[in-house]
């Protein structure tokens, strides 16, 4: 009976000790795979410990709204600690099931939280966007083109947050005397004629979080550069598949904020007192072999 | 395990898909049409409805208009197929193809939008109690429809399409009824899971027509008769079990699986029901 007891206790402790942290991904997908990885590994700093009974998972839904409202589910039936929604799908599923619920809510890879219904007023919702400023980026590619007129920018118009990005860009891009070019690219096959539509009316093509025309990055980077017209994008992780540059957020920084924000909570911090934050300071790589082939300047803190 | 509300989530969303599976029996069962208008109109309803509701109009109006246009997509397909003599395949990848900018233009341009507080017909306390009602309904509607005369030359156009013109049934006719009825059923399920999730994306059509299939399919397993009714409530039953699959196999990761490998998981499960032994077989050939 004593060792029962014992037992009981010991399982008591634990289970009020341990912290359950559930992570629904809406996708499989290179940058949300390094944003997942900086919280894991961000939580993991902070003394969560999965041998010592704390549990961190991660479930994708493989892009489908019903399996990614099927993962809330049975997230809420387990009773966690704290969710963390990544990607806009995945955030929104996890803010309606837990909506009667007083579970804080992290989200992070999510362009437009305000936009996407991602707001306090909806219960403890908080964490961080991905929205790099559109400015500082159009600065960095006039940087390297001084003489930009014309900017091509590739999206797929069934992104929420390409369509909008690219809205916010006009203005961006209005205030700075740059015509904007849009090419939509509703499907990756419609990618190559897209791109060849658009390389001749532009000084620069940009491509900002857009996961359809980053998964066909390395033909874009080709049809174009091959008619020297450079490719810059948005996102860093991307800079291995030869766009001129890279200037954007890190993703495994994004990560690591929100896991920064996630071990707040753990401590006992409300979420609705965290304000929603915007990922840190811009990364910037330069593509030296690619800029040489299109006789653009390598500036001098240049990376790969 | 599974708690409560996963298993109502589960019914839930089995049963909303269940109206598309039932659509798809209509086609690929009833009318032996491949129809793939579903990618597309699953989303027309879905779209629409959730745009209605935030324009002010009442739930009811909502849904009704998504079943409509949802008829309206799958007659034009029929148009496509009958008129231009476009193959069946290929009349329905088309139109899902042309409702994908369509549902773009729905929506304003802006492909992820979300319900801000509107009631929706979930808004009452019976959530599955309206959604278990209005199934039932439907399959009843369906099955008094089907038995009727015009509802036997849909249904032997199915069996033998050679025959069906010589006894004077109307191929045109008979395939703009199914694929409307169809297209209706599936547009009505994409109104009501978007009602249900409080939101609509762009691309929540993908793979409909594969759900819906495997829905039929193991709801054929289960209800092997050929009575009509049955087989309707098939598609319901099969759908729910589908999705009871996929939150079962969302517990992989007690085989060490992860869920990058849920669709193994879900298939293998799919194909395990596929060699269950048929309880009915005896019965299958007697009753009709």
């Amino acid at each position: 009976m004593k060792q029962l007891m014992l037992a009981l206790c010991t399982f008591f402790s634990i289970s009020v000790s341990a912290k359950t942290i559930l992570i629904s991904k809406v996708v499989d997908h290179p940058a949300l795979d390094r944003t997942v990885q900086g919280i894991q590994d961000t939580l993991k700093e902070g003394g969560i410990d999965e041998t010592k009974g704390d549990v961190i998972r991660v479930e994708s839904a493989q892009g489908n709204p019903a399996i990614s409202s099927q993962i809330a589910q049975k997230f809420a039936g387990q009773d966690p600690d704290l969710v963390i929604g990544v990607g806009t799908l995945a955030a929104q599923a996890l803010t309606r099931t837990f909506k009667e619920k007083n579970t804080p809510i992290l989200y992070a890879s999510v362009s437009f939280p305000k936009q996407a219904g991602l707001t306090k007023d909806k219960g403890p919702i908080t964490g961080v966007s991905n929205f790099a400023p559109l400015k500082p980026q159009i600065t960095r590619i006039k940087s390297y083109i001084p003489r930009l007129k014309r900017l091509g920018i590739l999206y797929n118009p069934g992104e929420v947050n390409s369509v909008e990005i690219v809205s916010r860009l006009e203005g961006v891009c209005e205030a700075g005397g740059i015509q904007l070019i849009k090419q939509a690219v509703p499907r990756p096959q419609d990618l190559a004629q897209g791109t060849q539509r658009l390389v001749p009316q532009v000084d620069a093509i940009f491509i900002s979080n857009d996961n359809l025309a980053l998964s066909g990055l390395g033909l874009i980077v080709k049809l174009s550069h091959k008619k020297k017209v450079p490719v810059f994008v948005s996102d860093v992780d991307a800079i291995s598949k030869g766009p001129a540059a890279a200037i954007g957020p890190n993703q495994y920084a994004v990560g690591q904020q929100t896991g920064a924000m996630a071990l707040k909570i753990l401590k006992g911090a409300k979420a609705e007192d965290l304000p929603p934050e915007t990922p840190g300071d811009l990364q910037h790589f330069a593509n030296a072999q690619a800029l040489e082939a299109l006789d653009l300047p390598c500036p001098v803190e240049s990376g790969s | 395990m599974m708690s409560l509300a996963e298993f109502l989530t589960a019914i839930d969303i089995g049963l909303i898909y269940g109206l598309v599976a039932i659509g798809i029996y209509l086609t690929f069962r009833t009318l032996d049409f491949a129809d793939l208008t579903c990618d597309g109109s699953f989303v027309t309803g879905a779209a629409l409805s959730i745009i209605l509701l935030k324009a002010g109009y009442h739930p009811a109006f909502a849904t009704l208009a998504a079943f409509f246009v949802g008829m309206g997509t799958g007659a034009f397909t029929a148009f496509l197929n009958r008129r231009i003599k476009i193959s069946p395949l290929l009349s329905g990848i088309l139109v899902a193809f042309m409702l994908y900018s369509i549902n773009l233009r729905v929506l304003g341009g802006t492909p992820n939008q979300i319900l801000e507080g509107e009631p929706t017909v979930f808004s009452t306390p019976l959530e599955s109690g309206i959604l278990i009602a209005l199934c039932l309904s439907i399959v009843l509607i369906l099955w008094k429809l089907l038995i009727t005369d015009i509802g036997l030359a849909l249904r032997s156009l199915g069996f033998n399409p050679n025959l069906a013109p010589i006894v004077g049934i109307s191929v045109t006719n008979m395939t703009f009824l199914g694929l409307a009825l169809s297209n209706g059923l599936v547009a009505l399920g994409g109104s009501l899971f978007s009602q249900h999730q409080e939101f609509v994306d762009i691309s929540q059509g993908v793979g409909t027509v594969i759900i819906g299939l495997t829905s039929v399919m193991i709801g054929e397993k289960i209800f092997p008769q050929r009575r009509l009714w049955c087989q309707l409530l098939g598609c319901l039953a099969g759908s729910i079990l589908y999705r009871l699959i996929i939150a079962w196999a969302l517990y992989g990761d007690f085989l060490g699986l992860d869920t990058q490998d849920l669709n193994l998981i879900t298939g293998v499960l799919v194909i395990g029901i596929h060699l269950l032994p048929s309880p009915g077989k005896s019965t299958r050939m007697r009753a009709t």
